[in-house]
């Protein structure tokens, strides 16, 4: 079946939803060199703190700051906005 | 590179409506959560719920009028989810605009009273898309009707005994887009059909805003005037200034990272403003000679690519001396077009497109558009004065530019106020400023501005005052005449008196 048109002509309509893909899309964009990036422990301990944030909106932003959790987790130089600095 | 501007100020000018520096907060990214509201428990310092930094700052600029709750997020949004006990209060999806939870803990209730701390109009975008006729009516019943009737009643349940006041309603937004889809014919009877239902109880007299073009659709503006022009009292046009190198929408340019180049096109965007509004207003002249209708431009600024790592539906972008110099000439254009003109909400207040105010957990920066705000406080209800400007163009690539612009004003003490735009990426300008008609003899003049360093320099969390207005140097005045220089990419302020 054809799929038709929903919504025509609004910026906002052309905004695709997040998902994996898409977000593993936005960190590819990052381009972080590996020197760039936490380690695999660092990014999980992060991950795991902000999934427990009540600032975290699932599944993936912080509404501290607005960024994608996953990349700020796996930036390396990234400092937690929540003003407790939860990590 | 020299300029000549002529003002006269012995004119009776345009009245620039104070509203013209209104704004436009949505449910949208964090504007309204984390931006204007964090909730009284909130670690982050409020005032009854309200960010206490944001709001003071909202305060300093005087804050005119402020449009809520969208946006494409008006035309989904049920006014009943957002009253009463919060517990009570049902979650839904922001479909719009990132897919997250709104949990509506920013109501009714919520924006009236942050009317109220900053001394702003309401100005409510009323939802047509997916709203009923009913819930439209009851709506400005629950808001505004002294009497006794179940919305009064529910409303006094709710904690506010008094109505309040509600002067500008929206009858939908974009609703040849986001807002249903609708064409031009349709709407227009649509309209009509729920503005009879926007009622006026006792003194309060509401300001029927209908929904407008997109910019650049002529022939929505004709049908609006001809089948509904009677029915409203402000027409809303939405633009943005934004530019791709492959005219898509994906592919915008980033706030920041400009080149000379770049710096012209986004500024020759904004000035398209300039000649959209004209073509609008011939429109209207045609069906309404008088100008009882007023122009209202609820959505405008820029719309870079969001800043990387951050959710796209959030709509978070930086702020630079380039978005300066964008809002700066598009006040310019408005006090040109005043006799129409009277009402415009720039996208949007907080964290969200060209913001004045960014916040980061307990931080937050004014961006060179709020000192922009600031600085052009003393045009708020001003009368405009005539002015003409001789300068230089400059061109970049295809795009060419005037070196400077220029607006003035006089406040009812007699003081003259001159707003002045460098546009040049890289050339100081000497201007010379004949004040014609000042019934002030050997006038003093002092002034503020804000120039960039470079094409974008911008303040960031880290470094929130890199960019802030300073006092003027080196003005000189021989009683009739000003000189002054202005360095590239600037806006200044002048006061005369």
């Amino acid at each position: 079946m054809i799929e038709v048109e929903t919504r025509a002509g609004c910026k906002a309509c052309s905004i695709a939803p997040l998902d994996d893909e898409l977000v593993q899309s936005l960190a590819d964009q990052m381009d972080l060199m590996p020197s760039e990036q936490s380690s695999p422990q660092e990014y999980e301990s992060r991950l795991s703190i902000c999934s427990k944030c009540s600032s975290f909106m699932p599944r993936y932003t912080c509404l501290m700051n607005g960024a994608i959790v996953h990349i700020l987790a796996l930036k390396k130089k990234s400092v937690c906005p929540h003003p407790e600095k939860l990590w | 590179m020299n300029s000549t501007i002529v003002i006269t100020a012995d004119d009776k000018g345009l009245l620039i409506n104070k509203n013209i520096y209104g704004h436009f907060s949505e449910h949208l990214g964090r504007c309204i959560y984390g931006g204007i509201w964090t909730g009284k428990d909130s670690k982050i310092p409020n005032i009854e719920g309200y960010r206490q930094d944001v709001l003071e700052a909202l305060q300093r600029i005087k804050v005119p009028v402020l449009r809520w709750p969208g946006g494409c997020f008006a035309d989904e949004y049920h006014w009943k989810d957002g009253i009463g006990p919060y517990e009570k209060r049902p979650s839904m999806i922001n479909t719009h605009w990132g897919g997250v939870v709104e949990n509506n803990h920013f109501g009714t209730h919520e924006f009236m009273r942050y009317c109220e701390l900053l001394g702003a109009e309401p100005y409510i975008n009323g939802n047509v898309g997916s709203g009923t006729v009913r819930e439209m009516s009851e709506w400005v019943e629950y808001m505004t009707f002294d009497g006794d009737s179940p919305m009064s009643r529910e409303r006094k349940a709710n904690g506010r005994d008094k109505p309040w006041k509600v002067k500008y309603f929206g009858v939908g937004n974009e609703n040849w887009g986001c807002g249903g889809n609708m064409r031009a014919e349709y709407y227009a009877d649509v309209y009509r059909q729920y503005q009879t239902y926007v009622r006026n109880y006792g003194e309060n007299k509401v300001f029927k805003i209908a929904c407008g073009t997109s910019g650049h659709d002529m022939e929505w503006t004709e049908v609006l005037m001809k089948q509904a022009g009677k029915f409203f009292n402000g027409l809303s046009m939405h633009n943005y200034t934004w530019f791709s190198e492959d005219g898509t929408w994906d592919n915008k340019l980033q706030a920041t990272g400009l080149t000379e180049r770049t710096w012209a096109i986004i500024l020759s965007k904004a000035i398209e403003m300039d000649r959209l509004i004209t073509a609008h207003c011939t429109i209207m002249d045609m069906y309404d000679p008088e100008k009882k209708v007023d122009m209202i431009v609820d959505e405008w600024g820029t719309w870079f690519k969001t800043e990387p790592g951050t959710n796209p539906g959030f709509l978070y972008q930086q702020n630079t001396i380039c978005d300066a110099l964008v809002a700066a000439l598009h006040f310019h254009i408005f006090h040109k077009h005043a006799d129409r003109v009277k009402m415009t909400n720039i996208a949007q207040t907080v964290n969200v497109l060209q913001a004045v105010l960014l916040t980061e957990g307990n931080k937050m920066v004014k961006t060179p558009t709020y000192h922009v705000f600031e600085m052009f406080t003393p045009h708020h209800d001003a009368q405009a004065l005539p002015i003409s400007i001789t300068t230089d163009n400059w061109t970049n690539d295809k795009y060419t530019l005037p070196s400077v612009d220029a607006s003035a004003s006089k406040d009812k003490d007699g003081v003259l106020h001159i707003s002045l735009v460098n546009l040049h990426p890289s050339e100081q300008q000497n201007i010379v400023i004949d004040v014609r008609g000042l019934a002030v003899k050997g006038f003093g003049v002092k002034g503020k501005m804000l120039a960039g360093n470079s094409l974008d320099q911008h303040n960031t969390f880290d470094n929130p005052d890199n960019l802030v207005p300073q006092n003027m140097s080196g003005i000189s005045s021989d009683g009739t005449k000003i000189s002054v220089t202005l360095p590239a990419r600037s806006v200044s302020m002048l006061e005369v008196k």
